[in-house]
């Protein structure tokens, strides 16, 4: 069936002008250009509560709308509706027969005569009290959303530390005030403020924030920034991920703290201590010459003691200073390595029998095979080195028992060779194993009245040469049961 | 190419010799005037401009400063008489224009040939011993009431939501006025024409002028025009039969034909 087929009058009875100008979901209004209501719908009288005798020909539009609205009305509804022949949802509170109100958006055309003067105005009102109150609601969120940015803004302005936040993204979306006094800028870009990175440290930093970004991880960092005076100053970046309610990661808060003055005394004292150790390596050197010599001569018995312990004094003072030394080398990158190919087995039975002498009161145990050589390929004086510190440290710290036990296994393809010693002392508790191998990090020590005790440098020096090696040292340990120390080496054939 | 000109967005239309220069109201721009003008533009040189912050004018020239005071309005009236070298000119100002004029007639009376008021209040704040329609709570009910309307939707809202209130674009005027008209300006403008108080400049006037009052205008009532004839020298009233505020919008017949019997 087509359009044209549909009988009109079927049509016409759908549809009741009338019921749908009264008992429209809006109101509709008619009145004179002076005001004076002269049509209104069912809708409209209903929200009002009048009757239509009560508004029609008594009521002026201005009646039904405050005062502010009545003077905007003149000023500029009837000058516009007379210009334009319509205005477009001007909201009006609408004032009822009860006096309340009800906010309404209008709309009104100008019906003109044929010579283009108004001679009436068609309003429409739509109720918006629900509009209007999700309206209030949504701004009460946003002003309370804007209170707590600006509580944020302003917690992070008051610190001397940059703050920065991203989105989840990982783009930069706020900086604090610090930022802009720090890098004497106005506006903050992602790409300036990677430009202020030493070009050096730039990669370290974005590989480090884009890892952090894909796993969603906190993450510390010291990186060097140019500040505007075009100086480089170390800086620690640290960041940390905030999760929303439901779990899923939101936004990146950042703090920036410059660290310029600790890296800087922390250099000089390195520096010192590297300058002191070199200074006393010569003293030294002839102090322990003299001392050799003097033991060759015929002295008084007496003599003899007193030289023999002034040598073990002098060995331990060699012993830090060489300690001191190996650090400073570690420190400026110049630790360096004379490789060959040699027998880890000789260098552990070497290191036992060295030691047996020092430290009586422990056997070490060897578990290894005795027709194999266990070659490796390092440096045997640093792998010596290693090994004999570590023993001496088992010994040291299982004061109560007797055996530490020293262990070389070759891996199953026969490509490494494992060193391992035991000790049965009282194990390092779980939350200090990852500092053991820090700087100037000490145990205290249970037999010296919980004093720690020496430089705190043996298994930094450690930790560094099997670095050296492209190795690591693991440690595992049990409280009270001992711990173990081990680390693989290249099997040379 | 002349700053004041371009400032004020002047327009210059018509073949006469005699000048006449239109002033629109608050709220309003120079096309306020588009129902009257032609029908002067075969005997006069005609000037629209709009006021700095008012249509098409430099929004940048606006300061509160210089437009905290209907003075300030007045001193773009002479700079554009200043730069069109204008003489003996008939202004004709609607609403707060009129007695922008009257300031300006009165600073440089030699600008001006007459002046035409069209619904004027040389105060519309109610005083002692004098009716000016309004009182304060009135004219916070109509601030109030604009600011509502800003975008036809909740003013609160709107640059809450539309991001920032600093960009005024946002909040032109868009259904309440047939002009645009900068919104923070406009609540600017409002208070300097509200607050106004010209009753003490009226005598100073030395050019003849018309009032051309409206029945029923609710922003100026009948007594205002008797006020303005009783103290004003040289001042001519004319009760129009129009009603409202805007008699050259929805009356424009009328009203030529007022302005008219008055300068010939």
């Amino acid at each position: 069936m087509s359009y044209n087929d549909i009988d009109k009058k079927l049509l016409d009875t759908l549809i009741d002008p009338e019921d749908l100008y009264q008992n429209a979901p809006c109101g509709y209004l008619s009145f004179l250009p002076d005001g004076t209501i002269i049509k209104v719908n069912k809708t409209l009288a209903n929200w009002l509560g009048y009757a239509y005798d009560e508004i029609l020909y008594k009521k002026k539009f201005t009646d039904l709308i405050t005062k502010g609205g009545a003077l905007h009305f003149e000023m500029f509804f009837r000058p516009l509706i007379s210009a334009n022949g319509l205005v477009n949802q001007l909201s009006y509170d609408i004032i009822k027969k009860d006096k309340g109100t009800f906010p309404v958006f209008l709309s009104a055309v100008a019906s003109k005569t044929t010579e283009g003067r108004v001679q009436a105005i068609n309003a429409t009102l739509y109720d918006v009290r629900e509009r209007k109150m999700y309206e209030q609601e949504l701004l009460l969120a946003k002003e309370k959303a804007d209170a707590e940015r600006k509580r944020f803004e302003f917690l992070s302005d008051f610190n001397p530390e940059i703050i920065w936040t991203a989105n989840s993204n990982g783009d930069i979306d706020y900086v604090n005030k610090r930022y802009y006094q720090y890098f004497n800028t106005l506006q903050f870009s992602t790409k300036e403020a990677l430009l202020k990175v030493y070009p050096r440290d730039r990669l370290k930093l974005l590989r480090i924030w884009i890892n952090s970004i894909q796993t969603g991880s906190t993450f510390t960092v010291e990186i060097r920034l140019e500040n505007h005076s075009g100086a480089y100053e170390w800086h620690l970046i640290k960041a940390a991920v905030y999760m929303e309610e439901n779990g899923t990661a939101a936004r990146w808060i950042g703090s920036c703290t410059n660290i310029d003055a600790q890296v800087l005394s922390i250099q000089k004292r390195d520096e010192f201590i590297n300058i002191a150790s070199h200074e006393l390596k010569t003293p030294i050197t002839s102090l322990k010459a003299y001392n050799q010599i003097l033991q060759r001569m015929s002295l008084p018995s007496a003599a003899n003691s007193f030289l023999s312990r002034a040598n073990t004094s002098l060995n331990s003072l060699q012993f830090l200073v060489s300690t001191l030394l190996d650090v400073s080398k570690i420190d400026s990158g110049q630790l360096s390595l004379n490789l060959s190919s040699f027998s880890m087995k000789e260098v552990v039975e070497e290191a036992v029998e060295l030691l047996s002498t020092s430290y009586p009161t422990h056997t070490v145990i060897k578990n290894m095979d005795l027709h194999n050589l266990y070659l490796v390929y390092a440096d045997r004086q640093r792998i010596m080195q290693v090994i004999i510190n570590l023993i001496s440290n088992a010994i040291k710290y299982s004061p109560n028992a007797d055996q530490v036990e020293v262990s070389l296994i070759r891996s199953e393809n026969e490509k490494l060779i494992k060193f391992e010693v035991r000790d049965y002392g009282a194990g390092i508790p779980e939350d200090k194993l990852e500092q053991i191998f820090e700087k100037y990090y000490r145990v205290s020590d249970t037999k010296n009245n919980n004093k720690a005790t020496g430089l705190g440098l043996g298994l930094y020096i450690i930790h560094n040469i099997i670095k050296q090696h492209q190795s690591r040292i693991f440690v595992s340990s049990t409280l009270n049961k001992g711990s173990c120390f081990y680390f693989s080496l290249p099997a040379s054939s | 190419m002349n700053s004041i000109s371009n400032r004020n967005n002047v327009k210059v239309v018509g073949n006469g010799e005699k000048v006449m220069l239109f002033a629109h109201g608050f709220g309003c721009d120079q096309n306020s005037w588009q129902f009257v003008t032609d029908a002067f533009k075969d005997d006069y040189k005609l000037v629209l401009f709009d006021y700095v912050g008012a249509g098409k004018s430099d929004l940048s020239a606006y300061s509160s400063s210089r437009y905290g005071r209907l003075e300030g309005y007045a001193q773009d009236i002479l700079e554009v008489c200043d730069e069109l070298k204008l003489n003996n000119t008939i202004l004709v100002g609607h609403s707060v224009s009129s007695m922008i004029g009257l300031l300006a007639a009165i600073e440089q009376p030699s600008f001006f040939n007459k002046l035409v008021f069209v619904g004027p209040s040389p105060r519309y704040l109610n005083d002692e011993n004098y009716h000016g329609g309004f009182e304060k709570a009135d004219l916070e009910a109509l601030f109030e009431f604009m600011d509502s309307n800003y975008l036809g939707w909740s003013s609160q809202l709107a640059p809450a939501i539309m991001g920032n209130p600093d960009r005024p674009e946002l909040g032109e005027f868009l259904t309440s006025s047939f002009c645009s008209t900068n919104p923070d300006i406009a609540r600017e403008f409002a208070r300097v024409t509200f607050f106004s108080d010209n009753r003490k400049d009226l005598q100073n006037l030395k050019v003849e002028s018309l009032t051309l009052q409206c029945n029923d205008d609710i922003i100026a009532p009948l007594n205002i025009g008797s006020y303005i004839l009783e103290n004003t020298p040289l001042n001519k009233l004319h009760i129009m039969e129009a009603s409202g505020h805007c008699p050259h919008i929805s009356h424009p017949q009328e009203t030529i034909a007022a302005i008219k019997a008055f300068l010939n």
